[in-house]
């Protein structure tokens, strides 16, 4: 009897609860696995050590550093000090964690998402946030010059700022990648425009913007009222500009630079030969994929036998050597996410040249086929090397391409920009989150859906990508990610060559530096210790 | 030497200004690529490129945007860089050209410390094992890229021997020593390169000198050896080494990109090339121009400095 009273006064109270958030059942468990953000690798969240002024050398000055505006990593990095977003990544396990929003729950039908924001968080000017700024902040990212999360956050229907801590989020559809979006929304203060903020750059994050001397550094500050208490370890982070990889690598070696945020794969052993410290990411991950884009509106990567002919002559393994090792081999980008892995999907991680010879002929090449031109992204040497190997391995199944390595800005031009569509294949990398269903938006339809062209073949593939968002249950979601992998791995539009490995190189006293999936440095928990 | 003359030069300086910045300006909009693509990145996609290039001012045609950017320049507003954080295009430009001048400026009489007396005592000892060793050093000089020279001395004094910081640049207003300190690796392989030059073009220039019925007739009289070379020669021969200073400097000017760029020395050189990997179009057409305009008034100084070091030319 006593028993019977307990369970019905828990059934009653799980009711009530369930009832009161609106949070269905798969949603809540998923919330339920969600742990309050508390900072990667810091033993009881303290820093063993304090202060220090970190140098990061970075290749190029950034272009921007405006939250909404940017379009390089070496910006990408100093934005991330500054700011914080409503939910951040478990730098070690990649799941979706509370940051400025404390919770959330999710309304049953799926469209209202309502956001519980912490207390007393303070922007670096001093004012409190609020459900206002995160409205404002939101309506910055959707304004439609804000490249990076615009186009994601077209199914919002409209921002509710119920009261100071509750922030609401009607959308008009179900949005699976709400949350994924939110990573990329960094928060600001109200009543700031979009261009203001880039100039004069206000967060909530680690570091405080102090100063940014133009072609030289950016200089950031500790924030004294960090929401983390006691973070960040550090008393000053500087990014400096050193365009040069050699010299980048000297200034590592002895000891001006402090920790490269990018590149120098072609000085590894020179550095670790110095004693620095090359960080890698968690295994089983990688930090973007090595990508071909195959025009698809053209002849002959409008067949899809030729475009995995390319995908077979591929020799993944050798291209991985020629990088060092620093290259995962690949050819679905799933790989990276194995709990959604299509087993069954077509592979072309082993090289299989006869395969590629006898999909050319079926294709009505059996004499080798012109592929036109193949244009490679300038990011750095590995690109070259990678766009030499791509044309020669080619060859040898057959198909010819002309080499054209490009700057970056004629290479956005050519694949993006308003040369959109000049080129035959293209070959550079891109950084897509871990999360299952950027592994394929991102290659396939984010921002390819008109440069690749393959939406004029596989519409089915985008109307099941599109519907996969919505989709409410587990099961169907993982159907439909399964047969999206099945379609993508037999279409070869985008050829996924590798996934990065490219290491970040420290100085051996900088601790805690926990690389990112996709490129970004952290610093809010390194601490020196010399 | 009348003002007539130089207000003809200012001209025609003027002239060659517009073109270039005519030039620049249809050039820029020819490569691939704009301001709107190199703002938002590779993860930019084409809805937000087209609604950003409209913000800009790049969906206008390509007269109107010539004519805005004329105009605004006439009034002395040059603008903002999208590309550099939206940051006022003089505050780019000048202190970029105020670093890349001490730079140069450093960089030079370095070089003519050096060259004029090793090219007049080459000339002057023609033949001579201090001629054959001033040749051979002048010609591995001549010869040697700036860049190389700049890397090896990064290696040598930064690393293997650290006695100067390798690369970077500290305001004098910070710290004066560590400024100069970071300035003497780049000075010094510019300089010395440069130095090689200019001393070949001095032996040549004392060389053709001495061979004049003058400096004989001079020496006929009886004059001191030192006399002669002082009074006679030199004055004779720095006539033409003035106009390939005057040259190498405006040269210099614009030919820094490399050694700025390998010493991170942010000058005029470094952000030109940073600004047109990024497509600043308002900041490369006035880093141009400024090279243009240095070309310009340097010739001038130098058909000016004619009249001053030589009395018998006249220019109506």
């Amino acid at each position: 009897m006593r028993t019977r009273v307990v369970l019905g006064i828990v059934a009653v109270a799980l009711c009530l609860l369930i009832g009161q958030t609106g949070v269905n059942d798969e949603r809540a468990s998923a919330a339920a696995a969600l742990r309050p953000g508390g900072p990667a690798g810091l033993p009881g969240g303290q820093c063993p050590k304090r202060g220090g002024n970190l140098i990061v050398g970075q290749s190029g000055e950034p272009t921007s550093i405006n939250p909404h505006r940017f379009g390089d990593q070496n910006a990408r990095n100093i934005i991330i000090a500054i700011f914080s977003t409503l939910v951040e990544h478990d730098l070690q396990t990649y799941a979706i964690r509370p940051s400025l929003a404390e919770s959330w729950t999710v309304s049953r039908d799926g469209l209202d998402w309502t956001f519980k924001l912490r207390a007393n968080v303070k922007f670096h000017d001093g004012t409190i946030l609020d459900a206002e700024a995160v409205k404002a902040s939101l309506e910055r990212s959707m304004e439609p010059a804000s490249g990076r999360t615009a186009p994601l956050l077209t199914r919002v229907k409209s921002l509710e700022a119920k009261d100071p801590r509750t922030f609401v989020i009607h959308l008009s559809q179900p949005d699976r990648i709400l949350l994924s979006t939110l990573l990329d929304v960094y928060i600001g203060p109200a009543g700031v425009t979009t261009e203001r903020l880039g100039e004069a750059p206000i967060g909530t994050g680690p570091f405080k913007f102090v100063r940014w001397d133009r072609n030289r550094q950016v200089v950031l500050d500790r924030n004294p009222d960090y929401w983390r208490p006691g973070l960040p370890c550090l008393d000053r982070l500087t990014f400096r500009t050193i365009p040069e990889d050699s010299v980048r690598s000297q200034q590592l070696r002895t000891g001006q630079v402090h920790v490269s945020s990018s590149g120098l794969l072609g000085e590894m052993s020179n550095l670790a030969s110095a004693g620095l410290v090359l960080h890698t990411p968690p295994s089983g991950y990688n930090m973007g994929l090595y990508n071909i884009h195959t025009n698809t509106r053209r002849e002959p990567w409008r067949r899809q036998e030729v475009r995995q002919a390319l995908s077979y002559a591929i020799d993944r393994d050798a291209v991985s050597k020629a990088l060092f090792g620093f290259m995962s081999v690949l050819s679905n980008p799933m790989e990276a996410n194995k709990r959604f892995l299509n087993p069954q999907a077509a592979s072309f991680n082993k090289r299989d040249l006869d395969q590629a010879k006898q999909l050319l002929s079926a294709a009505g090449f059996s004499a080798g086929v012109d592929g036109g031109e193949a244009i490679v992204c300038g990011l750095g040497f590995q690109f070259n090397i990678l766009g030499q190997l791509v044309q020669s391995q080619a060859a040898e199944a057959g198909i010819r391409l002309r080499l054209s390595i490009l700057d970056v800005g004629t290479y956005v031009a050519r694949t993006l920009g308003n040369r959109r569509g000049e080129y035959d294949i293209a070959v550079c990398a891109m950084v897509p989150k871990p999360d299952e269903y950027d592994l394929l938006n991102h290659p396939y339809a984010k921002l390819f859906t008109q440069t690749l062209g393959w939406i004029d073949q596989r519409r089915e593939f985008y109307d099941l990508l599109d519907a996969a968002r919505s989709t409410p249950g587990e099961s169907a979601y993982r159907q439909a990610i399964t047969e999206l992998q099945r379609i993508a791995m037999e279409g070869q539009a985008e050829i996924i060559v590798g996934g990065r490995l490219d290491p970040t190189p420290a100085r051996a006293f900088v601790k805690n530096f926990i690389p990112h999936m996709q490129g970004n440095t952290f610093f809010e928990a390194v601490w020196i210790d010399r | 030497m009348s003002l007539r003359y130089v207000a003809q030069r200012l001209l025609h300086g003027a002239l060659v200004l517009w073109i270039v910045a005519t030039s620049v300006f249809f050039l820029f909009r020819v490569i691939p690529g704009d301001p709107a693509a190199m703002t938002l990145g590779f993860d930019a996609p084409p809805e937000a490129l087209t609604a950003l290039r409209t913000e800009m001012g790049l969906d206008k045609p390509l007269h109107v945007q010539y004519a805005t950017w004329l105009f605004r320049l006439m009034r002395w507003d040059l603008g903002r860089s999208a590309t550099s954080g939206n940051a006022p295009v003089a505050g780019l430009v000048f202190p970029s050209l105020w670093r890349t001048l001490e730079l140069a400026s450093l960089s030079m009489i370095l070089a003519i410390v050096i060259a004029v007396p090793l090219g007049m005592l080459a000339a002057l000892r023609v033949g001579s094992a201090i001629d054959q060793v001033a040749r051979v050093v002048t010609t591995i000089g001549f010869s040697m890229p700036t860049y190389v020279l700049g890397i090896a001395a990064l290696l040598v004094f930064a690393e293997m021997i650290p006695l100067l910081p390798s690369a970077g640049y500290v305001p004098p207003s910070e710290d004066l020593v560590l400024h100069l300190k970071y300035l003497i690796l780049p000075a010094a392989s510019v300089g010395l390169v440069m130095a090689a030059r200019l001393a070949r073009f001095m032996r040549a220039g004392m060389l053709d000198v001495l061979s004049q019925d003058y400096v004989r007739t001079a020496y006929a009289k009886g004059l001191p050896r030192w006399r002669v070379n002082a009074r006679h020669a030199l004055p004779n021969a720095i006539l033409a080494f003035v106009t390939e200073v005057g040259v190498n400097f405006g040269l210099l000017i614009g030919g820094m990109v490399v050694i700025e760029q390998v010493f991170t020395w942010p000058g005029l050189g470094w952000l030109m090339i940073q600004s047109t990997l990024n497509r600043a179009y308002d900041v490369v057409q006035i880093s141009v121009l400024i090279c243009a305009a240095a070309f310009v008034i340097v010739n001038l100084l130098v058909d000016v400095s004619y009249g001053i070091l030589d009395p018998r030319i006249a220019y109506e």
